[in-house]
């Protein structure tokens, strides 16, 4: 370790304590948002979906939770103390450019499409829109799949931190949150994750913009921070670290090619993740002043907060412990976040610290294993069985839930992924761009047909595998993660709009109940030609 | 590692675009879409 640095410092009982607390009070808000929702459903739709009445600032509140993910508030900083300044274009300071555009694009739009289909999920509304089973339970397998490993690093973050401050193994920890998220998951439905995500959220946005904004003051400046880090080695202040290998995962920090993907990754994950769009689904229709609101909530809590934490945090995190992290074999980079609050603000802001990502990794890992369950029992098993009871669907959903909380914690705990940052990357870039085309843009294209969506799901789903070998597996690189990117984005494209064009489009008469205004168009059109 | 010039001053101003470029660029957007909320 460099004695010019801090070092990792020991647990202390203070640090313990307020962690320990700051958790419980959480876990405790979370069983009782659970308790306190379960009066609001009475069907499994209704479990599902919950009475689409929710207002602009829970949703909005609930959008901004749910994107904020243990990786936002973990391993962003993580990535930008590792790799230097070159860091922030993946790390998230385009989180507005994705957050904000998913409003624009999908929130009436959504609540809109599930409410004529009669759906309660995505997958469903995507199903009906094309009236297609076998589309619905195609994209049902490809979600979940994808939300799988998603799902692995939303624990590592909340284990990591865990460790940072108790010095406990994460276990217990894990254990207790999984626990608790199944107890409110079972009781709340969709009603007491969107209220849970959205105490969650505004929770993060606090902690995020006081740890920003302090780290700033703390660290001298703009001037103190360039002045450390060229000391250390100039390329950490590089706009494009040209140091790092062209292929792999760093081409994202140091290729113009990998740089200009970054912008694009996060428009499309934002707008394209299944978890993020599904806030939508329980809202109420909104008129023009609610929509302001609703947008002005997500970009108070997600802008200054967020871009703050995941750009400049880690560069501070650098200039107070240099490489010393790094000495950590087992969680390294990871603990850039944690360690940066402790040197902040002692005991105080690091159980502030603990008990947000304790919550961000909760809410946002609730959110998808909702969705997860929700792609089994409504999207196959209903689908395909509609006499199944609400009843043995409820239990069912109970059981899977259960089930999709363990396996991420086991896998956590029995082979923890290297880089949290880089492992959900990459599923993130395979959900982001297999979304976006068939979910959103299938809400404004009335070409649109289901082979177009089926051919994005397989060429996704395909090219995101491939990319995984070719990208993180392989040794050396076959290209790197910003081309793959490119790759994955264009070939949904192109499989999205050249199925569709080259095949039928579903009924006209469906047609005509999504896109009415488009059918009002025709008709003017067809009246002034007639006159 | 591969030492190349860098000017933090550069870095900084172009941080400091991007933040500013996306803060305005998406509070624009969203006044643009409320304007022609009626239609």
């Amino acid at each position: 370790m460099n004695g010019t640095f801090m070092t990792i410092p020991e647990p202390s009982t203070g640090m313990m304590v307020g962690s320990v607390i700051g958790a419980a009070c959480l876990l405790l808000l979370a069983v009782t948002l659970g308790v306190f929702a379960k009066k609001r459903w009475k069907s499994f739709d209704e479990y599902l979906v919950g009475k689409r009445d929710m207002g602009p600032v829970v949703t909005g509140l609930a959008l901004a939770g749910s994107f904020i993910s243990g990786w936002a508030f973990c391993g962003s900083v993580a990535v930008v103390y590792k790799v230097g300044f070159a860091g922030m274009w993946f790390a998230g300071i385009w989180c507005l450019v994705g957050i904000i555009p998913a409003i624009w694009l999908a929130a009436t739009k959504t609540r809109e499409f599930s409410s004529k289909l009669g759906a309660t999920t995505i997958t469903e509304t995507i199903g009906r829109r094309f009236e297609s089973k076998v589309l619905q339970t195609v994209i049902a397998l490809s979600m979940l799949f994808f939300l799988f490993i998603y799902s692995v690093g939303q624990l590592k973050a909340a284990g990591t931190v865990w460790y940072a401050v108790t010095g406990l193994p994460p276990f217990w920890c894990l254990l207790i949150s999984v626990v608790i998220a199944w107890l409110f998951l079972a009781l709340g439905g969709y009603t007491g994750t969107q209220w849970f995500i959205a105490v969650k959220g505004a929770f993060l946005g606090f902690v995020g913009l006081m740890i920003g904004i302090w780290a700033l003051v703390y660290a001298g400046g703009f001037g103190a921070i360039s002045k450390s880090l060229m000391a250390q080695n100039p390329n950490y202040m590089a706009l494009i670290n040209r140091s790092l290998p062209p292929t792999g995962v760093t081409e994202l920090f140091s290729t113009w090619v990998g740089v200009l993907a970054t912008p694009v990754i996060f428009f499309t994950m934002a707008v394209g993740f299944p978890h993020n769009v599904s806030r939508f689904l329980g809202m109420k229709k909104l008129s023009k002043k609610e929509f302001i609101v609703l947008c002005f909530t997500v970009w108070l809590v997600v802008g200054p907060p967020l871009m703050l934490d995941c750009s400049s945090n880690g560069l501070v995190a650098r200039l107070i412990f240099g490489n010393n992290l790094l000495a950590n074999k087992q969680w390294g980079a990871d603990l850039a976040a944690p360690m940066l609050a402790w040197a902040l603000g002692g005991a105080g802001l690091i159980s502030l610290y603990v008990t947000g990502v304790v919550g961000a990794a909760l809410g946002t890992l609730s959110a998808m294993v909702f969705i997860m369950s929700a792609n089994v029992t409504r999207d196959t098993i209903k689908l395909w069985r509609p006499q199944t009871s609400d009843r043995t669907l409820i239990s069912l959903g109970y059981f899977l839930i259960a089930l999709f909380l363990f396996l991420p914690f086991y896998w956590t705990l029995e082979n923890p992924p290297a880089l949290l940052a880089v492992f959900m990357g990459f599923a993130a870039m395979g959900l982001g761009a297999i979304f976006f085309f068939v979910t959103v843009i299938s809400y404004y294209w009335r070409g649109a047909t289901k082979l177009g969506a089926m051919l994005t799901v397989i060429f996704g789903t395909g090219a995101t595998l491939w990319g995984g070998w070719a990208v993180l597996a392989r040794k050396p690189a076959l290209l790197g993660m910003g081309t793959m990117e490119w790759i994955l984005v264009a070939g949904c494209a192109v499989a999205y709009f050249g199925g569709s064009l080259l095949s039928k489009a579903p009924s006209e008469e469906l047609l005509n109940k999504l896109f009415p205004e488009k059918k009002a168009a025709a008709e003017q059109y067809q009246s002034s030609l007639e006159t | 590692m591969e030492q190349t010039v860098v000017d933090p001053t550069l870095s900084w101003i172009v941080w400091g675009l991007v933040m500013a470029g996306t803060f305005v660029m998406t509070l624009v957007g969203t006044w643009l879409i409320a304007r022609r909320w009626e239609k």
